[in-house]
């Protein structure tokens, strides 16, 4: 009889407890990105995104009925000591299961070794794949110069074939340096040579003198490494200067919808490999750059789609890492992540051994000031 | 090529000018260095930029761009230098000041592009060129050179032939002096702080429409080479800015075509070093003795 109460009171018990839902569960996400300074053109629309996408998959029980994703985001003022600081109170203070680095490569190099010590997954814009080398933890969301790049490189030996190639490129930004060497090694392998090799600042914004040294070396073909805006203002500069109008472009993959805004018909004929097409009729993509547009008042760049892609493979690695997830299970998830839903490329991210992403970036070429693929 | 980039470097020069002369103004009026210059520069291209953007045509722009920016810069001298004057420390106290103040401006044009770079419409201003043998030359850059001419003659005009000058220079020499014989310094502070930022409004929108770029962070660059202007031309100097600001636009455009393009911030701040070494008082200013406008 006491054996049957003590089983009766078990069961009152559990049913008790069964009748509360289970505790929701908050997995934290950092934003560490440059809010304010030279590269805040990046870390904004980035940031902007990452809180887009993160509203989105907790309005739609991304993780499940009651979890959901806590988003901490912070300005890193593309400084290193502030990066550093805002990493550790990631890991120590938020207890971030991961961080959504920024973009800057010189920085990126230079805090990969700290997430060895914080043992925390970093996924990171950076163009450059050298902190790879630094840290396990390090991540990269978009490919390698040479994954992104050489698809253009081959079109212009290909197609192009440019006997007069002047190449600028920003040579204070460790991107724009190895997109160039992408693009100029294998040209020069086939025996193209530059006729004219210039180098600009992130913050220029005169470039006629340049312009008019470039204009009297008569190119067929210049490579622009330079950020969307600004490879723009020099596209409409050349052309003041007398660069032909029928000059063929390369660019970035940074280049995209700012690139076609400010450069309007100048930069018609440019050909980029892209790593956000906004006429992408992907319904991901649909679907993106409509809640953008109409959350910011503004279409989105490139960034914001980086930004945004980036948060849905980190809220995929938490999920793939259910129940429990750990800093480790999610650095593990994004080792095996095969095929996740992002708006880059063909809108699919597959992380491959080297930890260099593969997305499929397209060749495109700006007809009508629009991009198209190029044939 | 030669021509092209002396065409191309009188223009920039002159902008140069334009921008560094509103920064010795002040310096040599008030011995301050205002770090904020920059946001007022780029506060009158950001003010022209949304005055073209409403549809108001480009002159009233660039009145509304210099009357803008002149009052911002007034503001900055109420809210980082007035409060400070009597302090003592009024030197270094107002760097400290102006660079806070100049964040303001750069946070305030950051939102208000949300971090974009932001252009002029394409149809804001005709886009024309003109050949003379081996110069080509657009009618923004002759428009461009005519505005800065006109603005710096007004300028000395103001300067040397008005009684509201002679204020301005009084004051710069010794305040208390001026103030007992008649003169009101907060007008002169006013005056003074006012034209220094309508030459900067000015500048940033010329720097806006030649280079389809306004962003917030676009005064940066400029006021570091306003240092080097200001210190090559001589601390204070009104001519030696003007002189100084055609000479580093000219020998800056030369650099670029004629050297290696990585090599030419290297060779301004080099020629920089040399007038350092060489006349410490740089071209304009007279050794050991503290220079202004006052002191012509």
């Amino acid at each position: 009889m006491r054996g049957i109460s003590k089983l009766r009171g078990l069961l009152l018990a559990g049913a008790v407890l069964g009748s509360f839902p289970v505790a929701a569960a908050e997995y934290t996400i950092a934003s560490v990105k440059a809010l304010t300074g030279p590269l805040a053109f990046v870390g904004v629309p980035e940031a902007n995104a990452v809180k887009m996408a993160v509203d989105e998959l907790n309005a739609s029980n991304y993780l499940g009925a009651g979890n959901s994703i806590k988003l901490v985001s912070n300005d890193d003022q593309n400084d290193r000591a502030q990066i550093t600081t805002l990493l550790t109170r990631a890991a120590k203070v938020d207890n971030a299961l991961i961080v959504l680095g920024g973009a800057n490569s010189v920085l990126m190099i230079a805090v990969a070794p700290l997430l060895n010590d914080l043992q925390i997954p970093m996924i990171s814009t950076a163009q450059t794949a050298a902190p790879l080398a630094a840290s396990k933890w390090y991540l990269k969301v978009t490919a390698s110069s040479e994954l992104q790049v050489a698809p253009l490189a081959q079109y212009a030996i290909d197609k192009i074939k440019p006997q007069r190639l002047a190449a600028i490129w920003g040579r204070d930004n460790d991107g724009h340096i190895n997109n160039m060497k992408a693009f100029m090694g294998p040209l020069a392998a086939k025996g193209f040579k530059p006729i004219a090799e210039e180098t600009i600042l992130i913050s220029d914004t005169d470039f006629g003198a340049l312009s008019t040294k470039i204009a009297a070396a008569k190119p067929d073909a210049v490579w622009l490494g330079a950020n969307a805006a600004q490879a723009a203002n020099l596209v409409i500069q050349l052309k003041q200067a007398g660069v032909s109008s029928n000059v063929v472009l390369f660019g970035t993959a940074g280049l995209g919808v700012d690139y076609l805004k400010v450069g309007g018909k100048a930069v018609e004929n440019t050909y980029f490999s892209i790593d956000y097409n906004d006429q992408s009729t992907n319904p991901m993509n649909v679907r993106f750059a409509q809640n953008y547009q109409k959350r910011f008042n503004t279409p989105p760049d490139n960034w914001a789609a980086v930004g945004y892609s980036e948060t849905m493979i980190a809220a995929r690695a938490i999920k793939d890492s259910m129940p429990n997830p750990t800093r480790e299970k999610v650095l593990d998830a994004i080792m095996k992540m095969k095929g996740a839903d992002v708006v880059l490329g063909g809108g699919k991210w597959t992380q491959k051994a080297d930890r260099i992403p593969e997305y499929g970036p397209a060749v495109m070429v700006v007809r009508n000031n629009k991009p198209v693929p190029a044939q | 090529m030669i021509a092209q980039q002396l065409v191309n470097g009188i223009v920039t020069g002159s902008v140069y000018a334009l921008f560094a002369l509103g920064f010795t103004l002040i310096f040599g009026t008030f011995k301050i260095l205002n770090l904020a210059h920059a946001g007022v520069f780029m506060s009158g291209a950001f003010i022209g930029y949304f005055a073209v953007l409403n549809g108001l045509p480009l002159w009233l722009a660039l009145v509304l761009a210099m009357i803008g920016s002149g009052l911002i810069s007034y503001i900055v001298e109420l809210g980082a230098f007035a409060t400070i004057r009597g302090s003592g420390q009024i030197e270094f106290g107002a760097l400290i000041s102006s660079i806070g103040a100049n964040l303001c401006l750069m946070s305030l044009g950051q939102r208000l592009s949300n971090t974009k770079v932001l252009r002029f419409p394409f149809e804001t201003f005709p886009v024309e060129f003109y050949e003379f043998g081996p110069v080509r030359f657009s009618f923004l850059q002759v428009i461009i050179l005519l505005v800065v001419v006109v603005l710096l003659m007004a300028m000395m005009f103001y300067l040397y032939k008005t009684s509201f000058g002679r204020q301005i220079r009084a004051v710069s020499g010794n305040e208390r002096v001026a103030s007992l014989l008649g003169v009101n310094p907060g007008l002169v502070y006013f005056q003074t702080f006012f034209i220094s930022g309508a030459l900067a409004g000015v500048a940033g929108i010329m720097i806006g429409l030649s280079f389809n770029s306004i962003h917030f962070y676009m005064g940066e660059p400029y006021l570091l080479k306003a240092f080097v202007v200001v210190v090559l031309g001589g601390l204070g100097s009104v001519h030696g800015a003007v002189v100084a600001g055609m000479l580093l636009g000219i020998f800056q455009n030369l650099a670029v075509a004629y050297l290696p393009s990585a090599l030419t911030e290297t060779i301004i701040y080099g020629l920089l070093f040399v007038v350092l070494l060489v006349k410490p008082s740089g071209l304009f200013g007279s050794e050991g003795v503290q220079v202004g406008v006052a002191r012509r």
